[in-house]
């Protein structure tokens, strides 16, 4: 009995020191991008457990079908991660979207690379952050093709 | 559990190995091991069971001081043959039972398929071709009877209560089985499933793609389409992957009875050319799936030939054991091109029919430079053989000393170890051999 309650004190004490993580569920609409360009009208709809994150994307496809490889995973219908740090796999296109998702602070960091298409792929970095008053997700991309052609990008969603 | 013959001969050769009062209990083990492996194939089963022949000579080994017999043994010109049958036995286990050689050699059932590529501007590269614009084509060519496009990838896939895993993925067009002549129906909702696969997840509900899906079809062992050898195939629609405007696909084509390849190439080529600007240095190609499939034994046979009938000759030249230096050669031979073709990368096939410039130079120089090696290996070994009963000559000793070089010839003599001779080699600019016979035999 002494043991439980112990065990149940140590337990609180943890819990009531880890830092609150930011909560990103909702709908987001993108406002602005800097360092590509993404299609017309992203939103992307977030929706947040305790250990996982799942996004899905909405956007008017661009007239020509095609636009920046920079945001390639994030302009995807459905994307699933797991912030504990394993290993997560989603269907991007042609590619298979290898990612982990962890706690940095009050960031989600997601560090990724996708298969080999037709000659190509990809890997880079995704940081998401909230602003304080909650009102704004802030998205750094920093990717970088199988060319060694480095990208960096920010793009700002707002609720 | 009845085991094929094939896999029942090679589990008692193995089971002669064993020392007799071990041989129960190896038996007993060995027969559970083989329970589980029930559902292997015929070639899967003989692969697993040919793992107890190693087994069955250790366990020989450690009861019987081999090391005597194997002093008696290692000499003699059986020996070496049965080490290179030996070699090639491995690669046939390790290869699948020699798979590439075999699909090479194999009659094509549909001889009227081909590949349609375009070279690249790029030292000729094969590069795909662009799906909307082979539609076009294949609706307006009368040498054509049918035309396809196919596109592989990589794919999450998961089945059952498996968690997902990547796996190779191929897209076609819903027209792709029925040419292949493959009764493997394609649909939006459906997908076919490769040959690694068992049949009973026909009716299955997979995700791929992070799409829901019902298998139709699990294609049969046999099933073969170029290299990629894809684990699941969805359909390809026009407007997959459309943020990727650069991805070219694959096509397959049937063409008319009658019509040769270079007629229907002759055909498109034109059809090209009317209906876009098409870009310099890029044509269309028309290549039969036989020819593909046995161009590497079309592209390094003649050269494999030549060192065979280079060796056949240098064996006749031989002054002693003919049979066996041209036994042991061509055993040696085989052995090189079966190494190339499983695993030099010879047969290696790329999504477009062709061949990527690094495995055929590859390839060439493995069997080159291999086949020199073996050629070498053999004359050198056959010249350290007794003449008279082809075992290898041991006890090497110098013969003269520094101070006399000038006058007698100084070298190495070997002796037969059954006494039928000696062999002196010579040294200096112009080394020779001389086999002295002896007359009287141990």
């Amino acid at each position: 009995m002494r043991l439980l309650l112990v065990s149940v004190l140590v337990i609180a004490s943890v819990l009531a020191q880890a830092p609150a993580r930011p909560d990103f569920s909702g709908h987001w609409a993108l406002a602005s991008a800097t360092g590509t360009a993404p299609p017309g009208n992203l939103a992307l709809d977030i929706e947040q457990a305790t250990t996982a994150i799942q996004i899905k994307a909405a956007w008017q496809e661009p007239p020509g079908g095609s636009y920046g490889l920079t945001t390639i995973g994030i302009v995807t219908p459905l994307a699933r991660f797991t912030t504990g740090g394993q290993e997560d796999l989603n269907q991007v296109g042609p590619f298979v979207f290898h990612s982990r998702t962890r706690w940095d602070g009050p960031r989600l960091v997601t560090t990724w690379n996708t298969s080999e298409f037709q000659g190509h792929s990809f890997k880079g970095t995704w940081t998401r952050a909230l602003s304080a008053d909650g009102r704004e997700l802030t998205l750094e991309i920093a990717a970088s093709d199988s060319g060694a052609t480095s990208t960096r990008a920010v793009l700002v969603f707002h609720r | 559990m009845r085991l094929p013959l094939e896999s029942r001969v090679l589990f008692a050769v193995a089971a002669a190995l064993v020392p007799r009062d071990l041989r129960p209990g190896w038996r007993r083990e060995w027969e559970a091991e083989l329970w589980w492996c029930q559902p292997f194939s015929r070639l899967e089963l003989l692969q697993r069971i040919s793992g107890a022949i190693p087994d069955a000579l250790c366990l020989r080994i450690d009861q019987a001081d081999v090391l005597p017999v194997f002093r008696r043994t290692l000499p003699r010109p059986s020996t070496c043959l049965a080490a290179l049958l030996l070699l090639i036995a491995a690669l046939a286990s390790a290869s699948h039972g020699f798979r590439h050689t075999r699909r090479a050699l194999a009659p094509v059932q549909l001889p009227r398929l081909a590949i349609l590529s375009q070279t690249g501007p790029f030292m000729g590269q094969r590069l795909g071709l662009p799906a909307a614009k082979l539609a076009i084509w294949t609706s307006r060519a009368r040498t054509l009877e049918g035309a396809s496009v196919y596109i592989f990838y990589r794919s999450v896939v998961s089945i059952g209560a498996e968690p997902p895993r990547e796996l190779s993925a191929a897209k076609a067009g819903p027209e792709f089985f029925s040419l292949l002549g493959v009764p493997a129906p394609l649909c939006a909702d459906c997908v076919v499933l490769g040959p690694r696969f068992s049949g009973e997840l026909t009716g299955r509900t997979v995700i791929v793609d992070g799409r829901r899906a019902r298998v139709t079809a699990v294609l049969p062992r046999a099933f073969w389409f170029l290299d990629a050898a894809p684990a699941v195939w969805t359909l390809w629609d026009p407007a997959s992957w459309r943020a990727f405007p650069d991805s070219l696909t694959g096509a397959v084509c049937r063409l008319k009875p009658g019509v040769a390849p270079a007629t229907a190439e002759r055909e498109l080529r034109q059809l090209a050319a009317q209906t876009e600007p098409w870009a310099p240095g890029r044509r269309i190609s028309v290549d039969p799936l036989r020819d593909i499939a046995r161009r590497p034994l079309t592209a390094l046979g003649p050269m494999w030939l030549a060192f065979l009938l280079a060796s056949c000759l240098a064996s006749l030249a031989a002054s002693h054991g003919r049979l066996f230096l041209m036994l042991k050669s061509a055993l040696a031979l085989v052995a090189v091109l079966l190494v190339d073709l499983e695993f030099g990368g010879a047969t290696a096939i790329t999504s477009t029919g062709g061949a990527s410039f690094g495995d055929e130079a590859v390839a060439f120089w493995l069997l080159l430079t291999g086949s020199g090696l073996a050629l070498w290996w053999s004359w050198r070994d056959h010249r350290q053989r007794c003449h008279h009963c082809l075992t290898r000559l041991s006890m090497p000793v110098r013969i003269t000393q520094a101070a006399r070089y000038l006058l007698e010839p100084s070298g190495i003599e070997l002796m037969c170890p059954h006494g039928h001779g000696t062999l002196l080699t010579t040294e200096g600019s112009t080394p020779e051999s001389h086999w002295a016979p002896l007359e009287i035999e141990v």
